[in-house]
């Protein structure tokens, strides 16, 4: 099957409806082929939207109530990928070279010493330099799980405080530049703990960056710059300002690389609804 | 568009909390439960057209969440979509299981609601079923019934053409016909809203 005809299929392989061949066949070439693969989550996303159709219903009260109980008692799925780094296995210390015969005679048995002992010295230097490698390798292997694990501390104390009751959120959308670029915005209205998830925003011109502006009135708050990726994704942490914390509206806008202290280029994203 | 909207609590994010329930917060999955329930479980009743099997599988569905957040890859997929498809994908299972596809298919061509429930308050939700509706309402009609059975009840497309006693060739052109159109409908509509 070419190309083409796999590309013909994806709205019928999106909505499940095809044969157990013709939907190994394309599963075949979304694996292998970036651009069927987004044309093939286009497709999945128009019929996620389908769900909006439907009259909405509230499930019985009750139903969370067990759901949260029944997921204390389910363990996760482990990831898919361990994020454990492997130590490298030590050498086995029976792995000194031994020292050579000895000789009969005073002479021989002599040199044959000192051969060990150097033999011997050498192979300590060497068990000595591995062990401080280790050592070394050690102590940032360490370093790094406490680097892990205090950002770990701190994207919890920040989901926390995002969800918890100073949270608040905007959904910004792509203003006609960028119409498919999506962003949302989080943040605590007490601290100015904030996160920003953005997507579809194409990475910011050379010597250009994004900026994101906490509106109050008619008067523009500077935030953080910042630059999205290939895929026009970006996650980031940001602190609001002070005087940005009870702003109307917010707004990204294109500036120089290091910012602006009020908006000079064009708006990427705006709140659609504030 | 200047829809009036007030989010509680870092609403739409919802890769945030996908990320947060994959780290074992409890409190990010009574988020999205709380963000989806009124859409999904709408889904499962179209779907399945039982109240107490809805609640099973939604119950389903949000378990399934909990234990493969960390699956779920951004660059992949939108997570809403993620979640329909597990939601659709489960409803579908259990219809097969259940033999209930001949009890529901006459509702399945069914038109779309006219009203509204009046739980639908959030401003987003209600404006995204508005274009969604407007854009079905917009398909041919005998479009729109092979779509609805595709999608509503699981049916394959040699199921839908013994259905509709319509030769297989036509339905595989209602069907992609349909969703070209839909697409080009959503995406003009989304458009004219900015």
């Amino acid at each position: 099957m070419t190309q083409e005809q796999v590309k013909e299929l994806l709205p019928a392989y999106a909505l499940g409806i095809l044969s157990g061949a013709e939907t190994r066949q394309c599963e075949e070439l979304i694996e292998l082929n970036p651009a069927i693969r987004q044309d093939a989550a286009i497709w999945e996303d128009i019929l996620a939207e389908l769900a909006f159709a439907v009259e909405s219903q509230e499930p019985p009260a009750a139903l969370r109530a067990e759901l949260l109980r029944q997921i204390k008692e389910t363990p996760q799925d482990s990831a898919k990928q361990s994020n454990v780094v492997p130590l490298r296995p030590r050498r086995n210390l029976r792995e000194v070279p031994s020292a050579p015969q000895s000789a009969f005679n005073y002479w021989g048995l002599a040199i044959a010493a000192s051969v060990a002992m150097v033999a011997l010295l050498g192979a300590l230097f060497v068990i000595w330099r591995k062990n401080q490698s280790l050592q070394n390798e050690s102590r940032e292997l360490a370093q790094q799980l406490k680097l892990s694990d205090q950002s770990l501390q701190e994207e919890r104390a920040l989901r926390q405080s995002l969800l918890g009751p100073d949270g608040r959120g905007a959904f910004l959308q792509g203003t006609p530049l960028v119409p498919k670029a999506r962003a949302n915005l989080a943040y605590n209205s007490k601290n100015g703990q904030a996160s920003l998830s953005i997507s579809d925003l194409p990475p910011a011109p050379a010597g250009k960056s994004y900026q994101i502006w906490f509106i109050k009135g008619k008067q523009p708050i500077p935030g953080k710059t910042f630059n999205t990726n290939e895929q026009g994704r970006a996650d980031i942490s940001l602190q609001v300002p002070d005087n940005g914390l009870h702003a109307d509206t917010f707004a990204v806008t294109l500036e120089p690389q290091h910012g602006s202290t009020a908006p000079t280029g064009e708006k990427y994203l705006g709140q659609a609804a504030s | 568009v200047s829809t009036r909207v007030n989010y509680k609590v870092a609403q739409n994010n919802d890769a945030f909390l996908l990320r947060a329930i994959a780290g074992g917060e409890e409190i990010a999955l009574a988020e999205l439960y709380d963000r989806y329930r009124l859409i999904l479980f709408g889904l499962l009743v179209r779907i399945l057209h039982s109240q107490s099997e809805a609640e099973d599988v939604l119950q389903e569905v949000f378990i399934q969440v909990w234990q493969r957040a960390r699956d779920f890859d951004e660059a992949r997929g939108k997570p809403f979509t993620w979640l329909v498809t597990l939601t659709r994908s489960r409803a579908i299972d259990r219809l097969r299981a259940l033999g209930a596809r001949e009890r529901a298919t006459h509702e399945a061509t069914r038109n779309i609601p006219e009203i509204w429930s009046d739980a639908v308050t959030d401003a987003i939700r209600a404006e995204r079923g508005r274009i969604v509706r407007k854009a079905l309402l917009n398909l041919p009609e005998e479009q729109r019934r092979a779509l609805f059975l595709a999608y509503f009840e699981g049916l394959s497309q040699s199921e839908i053409a013994a259905r509709l006693s319509t030769p297989l060739g036509t339905v595989k052109t209602r069907v992609r016909s349909g969703l070209i159109k839909l697409r080009e409908l959503l995406e003009r509509q989304s458009e004219d809203l900015r």
